[in-house]
């Protein structure tokens, strides 16, 4: 047993913890000069463990505060917790409430149906979002935010640059690399096309990691599954314009395919509805594919003004 | 420049929430407080000079094993080696894949530690902190409302992030612990 201050490691250690608090400090403020904290961080591995613990204890903060607190007299603080906190229900909704409370700052992006657009955010990643997507983001610490409402996007990091990624299903943080995220009747699918992306299953558990070739998938209930892609061709194709369906049920393609069309594909002949369907197409082109169809599976089509119809041959 | 480098990042979701575990069973091997917390720092800081992190599949069996390889490095090169303590290691061996008993499931075991921090916390660094923590407008303008220069500010708000490293470390629920009184069955799950 060595009491803090007589043994020189201790004190050392004392004194990188004091220097890691000032730094956060200066970070929290936007005061550091960033060339001399990267500096002062990679001088010694145990001055970026000691400020990752200051930032894990300033992170955590952030769920036991609220602006309340700034006016509460002194003393009747921890009782008044104490109280808001008499189950775990409690502690979470105010975890899950931080994200709502900080929806200020955020900018939000559409696309309608049929259209691409690509932005680049601040820290140079790139943003593509597909069709009928809805997406928002902000920078936040330093780094981006990136929240997908609904629909699909492909986010490319560069080298050294890392994103928080949230959805309602799955918060997931990215290093640098290229992701392809979709978040489609309720089933998110973030893919891994190259790079690493650190799964949070709660706000508070501790993840899992998907890597380059994998992907994850997490329903509403937050079931997350992790497995190999071995569509990728598939999951990246629409930044072409492109469609790639490998041996799926028609109801399957048509449903993908309505993703980009105003003017939808219904099918009117339930027998072929589990056929199945493979090849490469246009997004722009559904008369390509219904004439695919027609050829393939032994059917006829017609388009009407409210639809494209796949009908039985007469 | 990213406050958050992604080794950072890793290392915030993937192991230090394991660290009451990691602290656990260091103890159980050394058969002491002091030496088990300097034996994990040790294993944190070599995790940041190491290459290769982001593909290691369970960053928490990983960690596991090298404070169980450190702490058998330290007790051979101590003159008294307990038999006890080697044979404990070895049963550790077992326990790297068990689902690791530390992590509380409930998030307001933090919170409250946090709260009973900030209680003790004298009150002009408390409000420096939270009101930072919520606060995200420019410096100047929040020295000018708190009625205070930015360099106070900046000094102000760093103690009190000090004095919450300290509180939290303080209050750590593993380290406190009865080690001379600890049972094989008593550290891992068991």
């Amino acid at each position: 047993m060595t009491p803090t201050g007589t043994d020189p490691r201790t004190r050392n250690l004392e004194q990188i913890r004091e220097d890691a608090a000032l730094w956060l400090s200066r970070v929290q403020l936007g005061t550091a000069d960033e060339e001399a904290f990267a500096r002062w961080r990679a001088e010694h591995p145990a001055h970026a463990l000691e400020f990752a613990r200051a930032f894990a204890n300033w992170e955590a903060l952030r769920d036991a505060v609220s602006t309340d607190d700034l006016r509460m007299p002194v003393g009747s603080f921890t009782r008044r917790h104490l109280l808001q906190l008499a189950g775990c229900g409690a502690a979470l909704a105010i975890g899950g409430a931080f994200w709502v409370s900080q929806y200020r700052g955020w900018t939000a992006i559409k696309t309608g149906v049929g259209e691409l657009r690509k932005i680049s955010l601040p820290d140079t990643s790139t943003v593509e979002l597909n069709t009928d997507t809805e997406v928002a983001w902000r920078f936040n610490q330093n780094r981006s935010v990136i929240k997908l409402v609904r629909g699909e996007i492909a986010v490319t990091l560069r080298t050294g640059v890392s994103a928080l990624f949230l959805s309602t299903n799955l918060i997931a943080t990215l290093l640098s690399g290229r992701y392809n995220a979709r978040c489609v009747s309720d089933l998110l699918r973030l893919t891994v096309v190259q790079g690493t992306a650190l799964i949070d299953q709660s706000p508070r558990a501790p993840g899992i990691v998907a890597t380059t070739g994998q992907s994850v998938t997490a329903t509403a209930g937050r079931t997350v599954k992790i497995e190999a892609e071995n569509n990728m061709d598939g999951a990246t194709a629409w930044q072409n314009g492109e469609i790639v369906f490998h041996d799926e049920p028609l109801v399957a393609a048509v449903a993908e395919f309505n993703r980009y069309l105003t003017k939808k594909i219904r099918i009117l002949a339930p027998q072929a509805q589990f056929q199945r369907v493979g090849g490469r197409f246009k997004t722009a082109q559904p008369q390509a594919f219904l004439r695919a169809v027609s050829i393939g599976l032994d059917l006829r089509t017609t388009e009407t003004e409210e639809h494209y119809l796949i009908l039985p041959k007469i | 420049m990213a406050v958050l480098r992604p080794i950072d990042s890793w290392f915030l979701t993937q192991v230090l929430p394991h660290e009451a575990q990691f602290l656990s069973v260091a103890r159980r091997l050394l058969r002491n407080s002091d030496d088990a917390q300097d034996l994990v720092q040790e294993v944190f800081t070599r995790l940041f000079v190491m290459e290769g992190w982001a593909v290691i599949a369970s960053p928490r069996a990983y960690v596991l094993r090298m404070v169980r390889n450190l702490a058998i490095e330290r007790i051979r090169r101590s003159r008294i080696i307990e038999f006890q303590q080697l044979a404990d290691s070895e049963a550790l061996n077992l326990a790297d894949e068990t689902p690791d008993p530390f992590r509380a499931a409930c998030a307001s075991d933090q919170v409250q530690r946090i709260l009973a921090v900030l209680d003790k916390m004298p009150p002009m660094y408390r409000s420096v902190l939270i009101q930072r923590r919520l606060d995200e407008r420019p410096i100047s303008e929040l020295a000018r409302q708190m009625g205070m220069s930015a360099s106070t500010l900046e000094k102000r708000l760093a103690r009190a992030i000090y004095l919450l490293n300290v509180g939290l470390r303080a209050d750590e629920p593993a380290t406190d612990g009865d080690e001379s009184s600890a049972r094989p069955d008593d550290a891992v799950g068991g």
